[in-house]
């Protein structure tokens, strides 16, 4: 009998603290996912402000339309000058779209990094799909327990080749990333904030990054106006970027 | 004309205003996936240029105005019309212009899109007036052959700027790997041609004229009913987009029928534009890895109608030029990716063969080797170099431009376009349209 008992205390230790510290880092990515952008089809509007200094150089304002799959399209809005450009992102295939041309050009994976702010950062729905994700341990960020992770890309798809992800152990929200290149080194800090309820969930509104090499210039990413997508599948497409 | 004039001829022609009022009362017109219900843009260019050789008077004074209205319903439909009105300063006269009377200045307002379009699913159906794109090099019209263009400046500028819409109906169906694309064109609009007093028509056909005054009609005189129609398939395999496309199409391209008239004391050349039918079908490829695009198209037309020198036999029976029916074969094959710091640069070849036919007015084959260089920086602005140089000929056009931004709506650059080579080759022959050009562009949307 005291046997049993003393199996059962063993059962109820391991339980209570595999409940405490869920260890499947892959989860923790899907939830801070969820916390980043609502699952399936969805449109949502990207606000992209370039600061060097703390003060605003350049203001640019995206659509996006993402089904968490690694299809995306972002469409420029403003500035007007740029309004009608889209990139068309499936999964390792890209196509540019500019209304001087009037035609969809297929474009190098190189193109998904251009920019202050990389075409990849802004429609990037779902890092569980896109990198492998290994658990490092918990630790003190500023007042959060966060739970620190690497990230490493599973296929080229992926924006960049790691991520040094921190996680909030309390709402699942992601709370910082390093952006890393193949050689290990920072490219971008990001900083998320502004967690507000989005599509019944509380998620972050908010990205800010850092440019690893040049100091003062960052730019900070707004999302908002999320909605469930309705639009067919086709969208995604070639052929539909022209019409 | 005045502006005013051009605001009066707007108002007067068919009006689809009336029909933008009861769109805009229609409650079925919501917004559509985060897009506007209503939206409409307005576009406007100015451009000022000076001639870069002999007189360096002024080569173009021109301001443009594009306008177009979209309506999008809660589903499925959506309707666009647009127009375009442009007044284009004078050259009042021309020393160098071996016609006497230099191009005369234009005012002339033009519908550009105005279509129908419904889309579920993965099919679309397109009706009314529209440009239909095809092709995959950069910066040229080899597999864009559905829309005929605007070749009164040799095709310079933005390629969208020189399509001219036509009235088709389009029909595709689009799956996750694969399209089909149906085309019916019932009615016929020619490439428009430069004027024989203008800058870009080519010397050796103005020396052809032996200083003999000469009239042109491009009043299309067709040699079938009108009615194109065509069809494409696309695919995509791995990392590369195939396509392969026919028409049965007239030709918008003109072969020019010059006779002489008058007598001794008076001659006259009168030069029209016949267009006949033929076939054209060909295929696009396109590839992508991580650093480089590649992109390949060609195009082989059948029984197409092709201009010849006249034998003397036909000079003395009075007609100048012979046209004959042959096949031409053009190919273009290139590379572009984007290198270090955002510069995108790309290379081509294209190939120009004749065949069938003789003594044409250009080389049997032509080959040509293009550059492009491009830049965007974050508030300096853009850059982009164009250059062409032809194998067969050693003739070149360069084309730079560099526009700078100046708030959200509007930039200001200065675009130039320079050939080079001998008078009877083919960039050389449009030498005296060399220019440097101001310009300004204004973007507003609402």
């Amino acid at each position: 009998m005291p046997r049993c008992l003393f199996g059962l205390l063993i059962f109820l230790i391991v339980f209570e603290a595999a409940g405490a510290l869920p260890l499947d880092a892959a989860e923790l990515v899907k939830a801070a996912d969820e916390a980043r952008f609502p699952r399936g089809k969805i449109i949502f509007q990207v606000k992209v402000e370039d600061l060097i200094k703390n003060k605003k150089s350049r203001e640019t304002v995206y659509r996006v339309l993402a089904d968490g799959t690694g299809r995306s399209l972002v469409e420029t809005v403003l500035p007007e000058r740029q309004q009608g450009r889209k990139l068309l992102m499936l999964g390792n295939d890209l196509w540019f779209y500019s209304p001087d041309i009037k035609r969809p050009s297929r474009v190098s994976l190189q193109q998904k990094l251009t920019g202050e702010i990389s075409n990849g950062d802004l429609a990037n729905t779902d890092y569980a799909q896109d990198y492998e994700a290994f658990l490092i341990g918990e630790k003190l960020l500023g007042n959060k327990t966060v739970y620190q992770l690497k990230l490493t890309a599973k296929t080229k798809a992926a924006t960049y080749s790691a991520i040094d992800y921190w996680i909030d152990k309390q709402t699942s929200a992601p709370v910082q990333a390093h952006f890393l290149s193949v050689s290990g080194k920072v490219l971008k800090k990001g900083f998320y904030s502004g967690l507000k309820n989005v599509m019944g969930k509380k998620r972050v509104t908010l990205l800010r990054v850092e440019d690893a090499y040049s100091e003062g210039r960052s730019s900070v990413m707004s999302y908002s106006q999320h909605k469930k997508g309705d639009y067919d599948d086709s969208v995604f497409s070639k052929e539909s970027l022209s019409l | 004309m005045t502006v005013w004039g051009l605001v009066k001829q707007v108002m007067k022609s068919p009006s689809v205003f009336g029909v933008i009022i009861l769109l805009a009362l229609s409650p079925a017109f919501a917004q559509r996936n985060l897009k506007p219900a209503m939206e409409w843009k307005m576009d406007m260019r100015s451009d000022l240029g000076w001639h870069l050789q002999d007189a360096q008077d002024l080569a173009i004074h021109r301001h443009q105005l594009e306008f177009e209205q979209i309506w999008r319903t809660k589903k499925h439909w959506t309707f666009r019309a647009g127009g375009r009105a442009r007044v284009d300063g004078s050259y009042a006269e021309d020393s160098r212009n071996s016609h006497g009377k230099a191009s005369s200045g234009g005012q002339e307002i033009s519908a550009r899109e105005i279509f129908a379009h419904y889309q579920k699913g993965g099919f679309s159906a397109k009706l009314g007036s529209q440009t239909v794109v095809w092709g995959e090099a950069f910066n040229s019209f080899y597999a864009d052959i559905v829309n005929p263009k605007d070749l009164r400046e040799r095709g310079i500028g933005d390629l969208a700027q020189i399509r001219r819409p036509i009235e088709a109906l389009n029909i595709q169906y689009i799956a996750p790997k694969w399209s089909i694309q149906g085309l019916y064109l019932p009615t016929f609009r020619p490439n428009q041609m430069p004027h024989l007093q203008s800058d870009f028509f080519p010397s050796y056909l103005s020396g052809d004229l032996h200083g003999v005054p000469a009239e042109m009609d491009l009043t299309p005189v067709l040699d079938d009913s009108p009615g194109d129609v065509g069809v494409r398939v696309q695919t995509r395999w791995e990392a590369a987009d195939i396509s392969f496309f026919y028409m049965s199409m007239i030709d918008r391209q003109p072969a020019l029928d010059i006779t002489l008239t008058g007598d001794v004391m008076n001659p006259l050349y009168i030069i029209n534009a016949k267009h006949t039918r033929m076939s054209a079908g060909g295929l696009t490829f396109s590839w992508a890895d991580d650093d480089v695009v590649v992109r390949a198209e060609t195009v082989m037309y059948s029984s197409r109608a092709m201009n010849l020198r006249p034998t003397p036999a036909d000079i003395a029976s009075g007609r100048f030029s012979r046209i004959d029916k042959g096949s031409q074969w053009v190919g273009v094959v290139g590379f572009d990716g984007v290198l270090s710091k955002d510069w995108v640069v790309g290379v081509q070849y294209s190939e120009d063969i004749l065949s069938g036919v003789q003594s044409s007015y250009r080389a049997e084959r032509e080959s040509m080797i293009g550059l492009q260089i491009a830049r965007e920086w974050e508030k300096a602005g853009r850059l982009k170099l164009l250059f062409g140089q032809m194998g067969s000929d050693g003739s070149y056009a360069l084309q730079p431009s560099f526009f700078i931004p100046r708030g959200r709506a509007l930039e200001v650059g200065i675009e130039g376009v320079y050939f080079g080579g001998s008078k009877d080759s083919v960039f050389g022959s449009t030498q005296r349209a060399n220019r440097l050009v101001l310009a300004i562009r204004g973007f507003f949307r609402g």
